[in-house]
């Protein structure tokens, strides 16, 4: 009997990629053999394929799609008891859920968050009517009633929609504020990037920041002004093409002078790809590209390589590429 | 007509019921978890809506949600297709369609196996695939030998070749 050769369960090791020394060349050698079952084999494989779990499995939070769910079917606090009611805020609730997508509600302090995971974007239009454009991995909150008022961390565009009465703010993790009236403009806040940027299209906006300066910085149209977080220098510059700044909504990954660290992070953002420095001069070295986001990471370093000497690879177990 | 505290007890217990396994099967068809979460949200609203007309049997609902389900994908497929402009749309979409089904049934079927078999099996089958265990590592967590966790594999590998043998 075939079995007495091979067990099931060293197959299943072999396939599932967990067998030891022993048990790999085992199978391997009895892959090429005439004992071989290729039926058993096979079918082991498409086992292994169709019991993959989902990647979100961990992550799902039943009772918080409970309370999405209730919060859309039954409004608070009120006390209409015909159904006919409720069916009228459900059907708003379902226009809701489908523009929005992930817009968590939470009830215990009514904070709207939506946020984008490793390379989504996302457009939103708030209930004021401005325009939100949010690159991956970003998230912007705001409390209920109030979009005028956000957090942003991450990047995002925005079109603010005009309202002399009421100042459309938008303030970044490292408390850097900016006030627009009626107007377009980019903000780029990743916590871990190095600093934080504001590009101005159209309009007029104001800058403070409650860490780094005392002086409120008035923007004009394609100014851009970077943040450095070690000293908090405010830097102002012109831009040449705008192009450049939303490239991000064209599917382009833009660095400008930036830290080799700083792409790191964005390449993480957008595609999922975790850059490791083993050498600090190369991870504080600045370049100017700009990439479609489809661009496989190993043309990416290439590129780079050419500007700046430096090595890399992949480390197949974690999956992360060093770099040195 | 039931009240709103009574449907939303029962909603509570579907949704315990349901909705693990409805957003698995979403995120399995579509690859997008935003896009699964909202059309399970939306198959549950629906099912709001018109429970006072589903017979009040478990099967009836089950059947109600996953009918709701499947066709908001197909709907949501379809709207994305159509942005690719496809050549023969009706193919790629019956394509789809026969596609979804089968997974709807597949996934039922391993969730199904899953709980037929002894919690320890299940759980120690589970360490294997999931988590990428060897059976040594396995072994040692569980304070048992590497033979017995070998048998538990086997018999969950058993089950498994035997309950899916029309699809492996």
């Amino acid at each position: 009997m075939k079995h007495n050769l091979v067990e099931e369960v060293e197959i299943w090791a072999y396939v599932s990629k967990n067998a030891d020394e022993v048990t790999r060349i085992k199978i391997e050698n009895w892959k090429n053999s005439n004992n071989f079952d290729k039926e058993l084999f096979n079918s082991i494989v498409k086992l292994y394929e169709v019991t993959e779990k989902n990647p979100f499995d961990d992550t799902i939070d039943i009772e918080e799609e409970k309370t999405k769910f209730f919060s859309a079917v039954v409004p608070a606090n009120r006390k209409s008891r015909t159904i006919q009611k409720y069916l009228k805020y459900a059907a708003v609730v379902i226009l809701f859920i489908s523009i929005a997508g992930t817009a968590y509600q939470f009830l215990s302090n009514n904070i709207i968050s939506l946020e984008t995971g490793y390379g989504q974007e996302r457009e939103i239009i708030l209930s004021d009517g401005s325009v939100v454009w949010l690159n991956a991995g970003s998230k912007i909150s705001y409390k209920e009633g109030f979009p005028r008022t956000i957090q942003l961390q991450g990047e995002a565009f925005f079109e603010v929609a005009k309202d002399k009465t009421h100042p459309f703010t938008v303030e970044t993790p490292d408390n850097v504020i900016v006030k627009a009236l009626g107007t377009s403009f980019n903000i780029k806040a990743y916590p871990e990037n190095t600093y934080s940027e504001t590009t101005l299209l159209t309009g007029k906006v104001e800058v403070s920041s409650k860490n780094y300066f005392e002086e409120k910085i008035i923007m004009l149209p394609n100014n851009n002004i970077r943040i450095l977080k070690v000293d908090g220098t405010p830097l102002k510059t012109l831009i040449q093409n705008k192009q450049t700044v939303l490239a991000w909504r064209n599917g382009k990954i833009r660095f400008e002078n930036a830290p080799f660290k700083d792409i790191a992070n964005d390449l993480n953002n957008q595609l999922n790809i975790k850059l490791v420095f083993e050498n600090t001069t190369i991870a504080n070295s600045k370049f100017t590209a700009i990439f479609d986001k489809s661009t496989p990471i190993e043309e990416i370093l290439e590129i780079l390589k050419a500007s700046k000497n430096f090595k890399y690879n992949l480390n197949q177990q974690t999956n992360e590429w060093l770099i040195k | 007509m039931k009240s709103v505290r009574v449907k939303k007890k029962i909603f509570s217990e579907l949704f315990d019921k349901y909705y693990k396994r409805l957003f698995n099967y979403a995120v399995k068809v579509i690859n997008h978890r935003d896009v699964a979460e909202s059309l399970v949200q939306e198959t549950f609203i629906k099912l709001w809506e018109n429970i006072e007309n589903i017979k009040d049997d478990e099967r009836s609902i089950e059947s109600y949600l996953i009918t709701v389900l499947k066709n908001k994908i197909i709907d949501n497929h379809r709207k994305n297709k159509t942005q690719e402009k496809h050549l023969n749309l009706y193919k790629l979409n019956t394509e789809f369609t026969t596609d979804m089904n089968n997974v709807w049934e597949l996934e039922k079927e391993i969730d199904d196996i899953y709980n037929s078999l002894q919690p320890k099996t299940s759980e120690i089958f589970k360490l294997s695939r999931d988590k990428g265990l060897t059976y040594q590592e396995i072994a040692s967590l569980k304070n048992i030998s590497i033979k017995t966790v070998e048998s538990h594999i086997s018999k969950a590998l058993h089950t498994f070749r035997k309950k899916l043998k029309d699809y492996l």
